[in-house]
């Protein structure tokens, strides 16, 4: 950025979701609209693509996502941030495409837990071994290691996947998931849990190969 | 090992992660886990590659929508929204 630009991006400063709502709402300003597209539409995509895998669909799911955002617009009442309400109607198309595709949670594969690596006293049977944990402020996110990481969140079941996504990438409250996934906070923490453990385990394969 | 010494055991300490990280255990709970991660360094260094796993899953998922799909999105919009 120039400093002129610099500048002049000081004097006016880009404005809040929720200014452009008001102007869209109140003046029935477009441009205010797809301003909020364009600054919203990477986050619906990237969560679009990594539920249901594929870019076509994503644009589906990022078009209707984008249209329903049109049409209830003018009920936005401001109670939820606007990215966490326009980010659950993404997540709800998401799930409604993954359903017509007739994935059904209730037959998919269940992430074992780590029980496993734990004696009957509850102590490491197989450490956890590597350093690579500590220094992920440093790890660059070369192309190898951006595609092992896309690859670990793609293979995990989809309602593993949707949780972690929904949690960890969209920052959704456990109530808002339940309700989106019609289940219970309890469940989500653990799907959470057992998504972020098949995640770890992974990488640390990956680092392990790595010498890391 | 002397993580033996803390109440909780490695088992119990990784099951609670996800309310640990979050700090919404109850206090007693979560000194007990402080103690545990201090004296035990395999279940340290989990702690640290469990939050590492999300920290960098989160910054490689992150994706640009490609130039053409915004593209189509904008007409698809421009005809849809009116």
């Amino acid at each position: 950025m120039s400093t002129l630009d610099a500048t002049a991006a000081l004097k006016n400063p880009p404005s809040p979701d929720e200014e452009l709502v008001a102007r869209f709402n109140g003046q029935k300003d477009r441009t205010a609209f797809d301003e909020l597209v364009r600054r919203h539409r990477n986050r619906v995509y990237s969560l679009a693509l990594r539920m249901v895998k594929n870019e076509d669909e994503a644009l589906e799911i990022v078009q209707e996502t984008f249209l329903a955002v049109f049409r209830k617009l003018p009920e936005f009442r401001g109670e939820a941030q606007f990215g966490s309400w326009i980010h659950r109607i993404a997540a709800n198309f998401a799930l409604m495409h993954l359903r017509r595709k007739k994935v059904s949670s209730q037959f998919e594969d269940e992430i074992e837990d780590a029980n496993g690596h734990f004696d009957a006293e509850g102590r490491w049977e197989i450490f956890p071994t590597g350093m690579w944990g500590r220094r992920a402020d440093q790890l660059a996110l070369d192309s190898e290691l951006r595609t092992k990481l896309v690859d670990a969140v793609e293979k995990l079941p989809e309602t593993y996947r949707a949780v972690f996504m929904l949690r960890d990438w969209d920052g959704l409250s456990y109530d808002e998931i339940a309700e989106t996934l019609e289940t219970t906070v309890p469940a989500i923490k653990s799907r959470l849990h057992r998504a972020r453990l098949a995640l770890r385990e992974d990488l640390a394969q990956y680092f392990e190969g790595r010498g890391a | 090992m002397n993580c033996t010494k803390s109440k909780a055991n490695c088992k119990e300490c990784v099951d609670l992660l996800v309310d640990y990280l979050e700090g919404a255990l109850p206090s007693e709970q979560e000194k007990e886990l402080d103690e545990h991660f201090m004296g035990c360094p395999p279940c340290l260094d989990f702690l640290d590659q469990y939050r590492a796993s999300t920290k960098l899953a989160r910054e490689a998922i992150e994706t640009e929508m490609p130039e053409a799909l915004a593209a189509k999105l904008g007409e698809f919009l421009g005809k849809s929204c009116n």
